[in-house]
């Protein structure tokens, strides 16, 4: 799948190589950080962040492992240094799902918008799961439900993301069965 | 599972939703179908994960990467490219003056084994002179200081003060040179 890339690595064609790998692998790695780090903001910096290790570090690569097996370690070891950096250091963020899920919990600031309800609705759900079945889920939806694709981005067998999967599928059951039912408006706008 | 089962272990739930989720082979799905058309528990679960798919999917399909992402990452890209290539300019005369560093050593080295050499051999024929011209009943001892033994341990020793004056000296004069 990545010969192409292969051939240029080899005969020193650094930019042609990374043009292409950016193209086929970005929004893999977002996909990835965003699933490990839970914002979209963030999980676009560390996407440049690993791309720009993955430009420092191509004219080390040696075709050991595949290209892709490369890219996502790269990913996750750089998500897991900052996620390990944010536990030392941190920080309240208004776009952590944490801040969002307190916002929620506030009845004064409840948005009127359904869709922007819904969102904070399945984030608020999102956020009692362990976080490895939180990350199998993101990824599930994120990549059009293909179980391979999960395995590969997670480097785990594909037997582990469906045992995941059923986990968090059950988990997401029971929280949406306890949660209430929304009011119904005391009065409907005047038209 | 048989259609009258009304008891579901786990494994038959993973495979209920892996068929809602379209992940099983056409001839389960075609099994699960027949047994969730006459089982109401099955159509309660597949009615909730229905709602919480769609839910997700929604929620889940939207973040995307900005539209300016490879810009900003070729931008990037760049800038690191003009810092590697000026930092390896900077570099240069470190590395020069290593090579220059080394270059001085082995050359003084050569020139500390020349010296003793030529050390080796004159004072071997001088002290061998100068034990020629001893009488040989006078000093007693002088046996002693025919002896191979003795003459290889003065030459040895004479060598090798000669070149780590040498190198000593070699090496103050090249600072004292690179100083000024």
């Amino acid at each position: 799948m990545d010969e192409d890339i292969r051939q240029r690595l080899v005969a020193g064609q650094y930019h042609e190589s990374f043009e292409r790998l950016v193209e086929r692998y970005s929004a893999k790695v977002f996909h990835l950080a965003y699933s490990m780090i839970g914002n979209e903001t963030q999980a676009e910096d560390m996407a440049q962040e690993v791309l720009l290790r993955i430009w420092k570090g191509l004219p080390g690569y040696h075709g050991g492992a595949s290209l892709s097996t490369w890219i996502y370690t790269v990913a996750r070891n750089t998500c897991l240094t900052e996620l390990k950096r944010r536990s030392l250091h941190p920080t309240v963020s208004m776009d952590e799902p944490g801040f969002a899920a307190a916002i929620d919990s506030v009845p004064a600031l409840q948005s009127s918008d359904p869709e922007a309800g819904l969102e904070m609705d399945v984030r608020q759900m999102l956020s009692q799961l362990p976080e490895k079945y939180r990350q199998v889920i993101t990824l599930f939806y994120l990549e059009q439900k293909s179980y391979e694709m999960v395995a590969s981005l997670l480097d785990v067998p594909l037997g582990t993301v469906k045992t995941f999967l059923y986990r968090a599928k059950r988990e997401l059951l029971k929280l949406n069965s306890r949660r209430p039912p929304v009011p119904a408006p005391l009065y409907e706008p005047a038209r | 599972m048989n259609p009258q089962d009304r008891f579901h272990s786990p494994q038959d739930e993973e495979r209920l939703l892996d068929y809602l989720d379209g992940q099983l082979p056409a001839s389960q799905a075609r099994a699960i179908e027949a047994h969730a058309a006459a089982c109401p528990e099955c159509q309660a679960l597949r009615r909730q994960w229905a709602q919480l798919d769609e839910k997700l999917a929604r929620t889940l399909a939207h973040p995307r990467l900005s539209p300016d992402f490879a810009a900003r990452l070729r931008e990037r890209v760049a800038v690191e490219t003009n810092a590697g290539a000026a930092a390896s300019q900077m570099n240069e005369p470190r590395f020069e003056a290593r090579r220059r560093e080394k270059r001085v050593f082995w050359l003084g080295l050569l020139d500390g084994l020349g010296y003793s050499a030529a050390a080796m051999v004159g004072g071997y024929w001088l002290l061998h002179l100068a034990v020629a011209w001893t009488p040989s009943q006078s000093v007693a001892g002088t046996t002693f200081l025919r002896s191979p033994t003795f003459l290889f341990g003065v030459v040895t020793a004479g060598a090798a003060l000669l070149v780590g004056l040498n190198l000593a000296a070699k090496n103050r004069v090249w600072r004292w040179l690179g100083g000024l």
